[in-house]
């Protein structure tokens, strides 16, 4: 109701002509083309966000074992490395073993094991289980049941059939739960900083 | 870059526009080449195992559309603003988050007035888009619209802010005439851990602060947090003071509890705002509000939600003042009846007791009333073939002015692959009559005693896809058909002249935009709506020259670059061109904003936003004389997350 009176108002040109406005689109195409000039176009791969989930889960399974600690016998030497397997799933193992090169977690070198579905799971203190055995994870599990595994798995039903840390997407996001009951079962204490990072943390009994 | 009508148009500015803007678009470019360069280099390798446990908790490991899928096959014209975007941004303000939105026309016309529409009728008096905070609307009956300066959120505690071009009725209610825009914020789980921020820069400053904890017993998580946000008096075009400058603080809380299938949140926050007025006291602005929300699953296939919120908020201006309570309670059920189909109905009640202090000039009477709304809807999901789904919906709500109004809509989808989503829509809305409409009185104006709903139908067809994993856009085409429009009437047999439902338009148009990720952590995005709009008067109008349609541009488009540098590193171009305006006549404008954030300790962010860059100022709405406008500034902020 402010708009009162006023001259009549005089049409504008076509779209075209006042789109057209040549620094504007200049602009525009130069934006678009820099990326492309640049090579980068060639790297927008489809799997440009499988990758970087990827790239999180290697970077959680390396930190988990800052927020863990072993019971003594867990480690044969005071020395000896923090093993970490990755069971079938080469491309995060990859990922990792370049990731934690040259760093260690609590004064012990990090140790990368590529696993097949089968091989023994002696000595390790990490186990990531990839989604590709979620049918058989109870099995799996319960293989590492009762020793001080760090078991890591991607299972919506992974805490109740006996895993300690489970991956759960988030609104896109990659976030964890813990159950703390199954830890202590494995000896293994888990520090509240990793209880207090986690998605959600269940106390209640384990099979 | 000033376009070729500005700088040789009917505007004349005291300060040389155009040659400045040049030489930082040269530089800006210089510096995008920059970038792209640095990116594929060996920085390209982000250093996440430097990242805290919290952090890596909030890398978004899909991608955007994918992440909005939800929304994404939605058959309604949606663009979903993500806090990524409004961090990345350096908006301190809601409204300047919103022009992230390519479906929205953000127009400023001081430091605190907006006029922010979405398909037309743009005004700072705009009427036609329903606004909500987490379910709460602050829509005010008063106008019609939203005083864009008293709402505010922690921005970076926001989570999405959903932006709905096209009617909305049949799901918001009335008043969701051209669109809906809902802000959600984090619930508090996400928003977890502390966060202070603190910047400042030539559009004034801003503080704020987060602290989120578990309650004990596990019975949830809780957040507090609290903002304020100063800004400078600026200029105004035509030379002076606009004296419009503000600050505002809030302090605001959230609990989020629960399980999956039987959580509920209780939110509030509390407000108060000091406006700056030519020659007059300051304008003084409260408020504060409580909202509970309880989800409960009933069985696998039903699930009831139950909310309701209390609001108050006052306005005390030196001749006027309002004060609003707002008490409303909503219930929504949903139970899937088969494999295909998908019934939701519910209803809602809203009572608002609102008064004014009168003016002699400028007056509502009753002063004090009791507004009240209330409604029934139900909709059904019907999937006749896995590929296809149907939705039709009837809400009725009733208000005190006009009675029951009618808001039915049809939507049909159909997916051919997963990647591809055409739709198409019919949808009735009304814009129900607000007090101005009705009560309103001046010594030579007033509201109009038989004032009726202003109504729209509107016909919308769209197509969203996939085509590759690093693309993705969407087009919409729409026309509506407005009916019973506001008009000015004048009667020779009284002394006034009031308000009408004497005039009707039309709109046409479209909405596009699209995103592609060129590399994994850079990706360009862009949008353009086209729109025309043509208003007529039915028989009987007395004031023919009053029209809606000139506050509103041709067209108006932007692009965003968006990426890292290198793993500390983040840098954003934002690119926005508007068409220019008739009346009150704005030339056109482009404006480029530059953010380059710069994480320079694990838990701590620097960043230096530039904005306007391409001329020394450029005014975007408003009359002439009155109108400020906005420099070319800088704005540097610290944002500490331990």
């Amino acid at each position: 109701m402010k708009r009162t009176g006023g001259s009549t108002p005089v049409r504008p040109g076509p779209f075209s002509q006042r789109f057209g406005a040549l620094p504007a689109r200049a602009f525009a195409t130069l934006c678009l083309a820099l990326c492309v000039a640049t090579g980068q176009a060639s790297r927008a791969e489809s799997d440009a966000f499988d990758s970087i989930e990827s790239r999180v889960k290697a970077a959680y399974l390396y930190k988990f074992g800052s927020y863990v600690d072993w019971p003594q016998q867990a480690f044969p030497a005071a020395q000896a490395p923090l093993q970490i397997g990755v069971l079938d799933d080469v491309a995060l193992a990859d990922e990792l073993s370049r990731m934690v090169q040259g760093r260690s977690v609590a004064g012990r070198p990090l140790q990368i094991r590529k696993l097949k579905s089968g091989d023994s799971l002696a000595g390790l203190n990490v186990l990531f289980v990839s989604k590709a055995h979620n049918g058989r994870l109870a099995d799996i599990l319960s293989a590492a049941k009762a020793q001080p595994i760090l078991t890591v798995t991607e299972a919506d039903n992974a805490l109740s059939l006996g895993g300690i840390i489970n991956f759960v997407p988030v609104e896109g996001r990659l976030r964890f739960e813990v159950s703390s009951r199954t830890a202590q079962l494995s000896h293994l204490s888990i520090s509240a900083r990793l209880l207090a990072a986690a998605y959600k943390v269940e106390n209640g009994a384990a099979p | 870059m000033k376009p070729i009508q500005a700088v040789g148009g009917a505007a004349p500015s005291r300060r040389r526009r155009g040659v400045p803007g040049r030489s930082v678009l040269a530089a800006g470019l210089a510096l995008a080449l920059a970038v792209c360069a640095a990116g594929v280099g060996a920085q390209a390798y982000r250093e996440l195992i430097d990242l805290s446990l919290e952090e890596l908790a909030d890398i978004r490991v899909t991608s955007v559309s994918k992440q909005s899928e939800r929304v994404g096959d939605a058959p309604a014209s949606v663009y979903v603003i993500t806090r990524d975007d409004i961090r990345r941004s350096g908006a301190i303000t809601l409204p300047e988050a919103l022009r992230l939105a390519p479906n929205l026309q953000v127009a400023r016309n001081n430091a605190r007035d907006y006029a922010i529409s979405s398909r037309g009728f743009n005004s700072v008096l705009e009427n036609k888009l329903l606004v909500m905070i987490d379910g709460r609307s602050v829509y005010s009956p008063l106008y019609s619209g939203v005083f864009w300066d008293a709402q505010d959120v922690l921005l970076e505690d926001v989570d999405r802010i959903e932006v709905v071009s096209g009617a909305g009725g049949t799901t918001w209610g009335a008043n969701a005439v051209n669109g809906v825009i809902n802000v959600i914020t984090r619930s508090a789980d996400k928003a977890q851990g502390d966060l202070a921020s603190v910047g400042g820069g030539s559009e004034g400053s801003t503080g704020g602060f987060r602290h989120g904890g578990q309650l004990p017993g596990g019975a949830g998580h809780y957040s507090v947090q609290g903002t304020h946000v100063a800004a400078d008096d600026l200029q105004r075009e035509r030379g002076g003071s606009a004296h419009d400058g503000w600050h505002r603080s809030r302090a605001g809380f959230r609990i989020d509890g629960g399980e999956a299938g039987h959580s509920f949140t209780l939110q509030g926050d509390a407000y108060t705002a000091r406006l700056h007025k030519q020659a007059e006291p300051d304008y003084h602005l409260n408020g504060a509000n409580v909202l509970g929300r309880f989800n409960r699953r009933l069985s696998a296939q039903s699930d009831l939600q139950l909310q309701a919120y209390i609001d108050h908020t006052e306005r005390r201006q030196t001749r006027a003042a309002e004060w609003l309570d707002t008490v409303d309670v909503e219930l929504q059920h949903s139970v899937a009846l088969n494999a295909a189909h998908r019934l939701v109905w519910g209803g809602g009640h809203r009572v608002a007791m609102e008064r004014v202090q009168n003016d002699l000039s400028f007056a509502f009477f009753p002063d004090a009333v009791n507004l009240r709304w209330s409604n029934v809807f139900v909709q059904d999901e019907w999937s006749p073939h896995p590929k296809v789904k149907i939705t039709g919906g009837w809400k009725i709500e009733r208000n005190i002015y006009t009675g029951p109004e009618s808001l039915p809509s049809l939507r049909v989808a159909w997916k051919p692959a997963d990647e591809h989503l055409w739709w198409a829509s019919w949808s009735r809305a009304v814009r129900a009559p607000s007090r101005i409409d009705r009560d309103l009185y001046t010594p030579r104006f007033a509201g109009g005693p038989n004032f009726q709903s202003e109504t729209v139908r509107t016909l919308e067809l769209g197509y969203r896809g996939r085509p590759a994993a690093a693309w993705s856009y969407s087009i919409t085409a729409f026309q509506s058909e407005y009916d019973r429009l506001r008009s000015v009437e004048v009667y020779p047999s009284a002394p006034l002249s009031m308000f009408g439902n004497l005039a009707q338009g039309r709109a046409r148009g479209a909405e596009m935009w699209g995103s592609w990720q060129a590399a994994k952590t850079w990706r360009v995005s862009g949008g353009l709506v086209v729109q025309a709009l043509e208003q007529n008067f039915k028989p009987g109008a007395t004031l023919t020259r009053v029209s809606f349609e000139d506050g509103n541009p041709r067209h108006y488009w932007n692009l965003r670059l968006s990426g890292d540098l290198s793993a500390r590193t983040e840098f954003d171009l934002m690119f926005r061109s508007v068409g220019r305006l008739r009346q009150p006549a704005v030339p056109a404008y482009e404006a480029v904003d530059m953010r380059v954030g710069w994480k320079v300790l694990p838990h701590l962010e620097i960043s230096l936003t530039g904005r306007n860059l391409l001329d020394a100022a450029h005014s975007e709405y408003g009359n002439a004389n009155t109108r400020s406008e906005f420099d070319r500034g800088v704005f540097v902020k610290l944002l500490w997350q331990p």
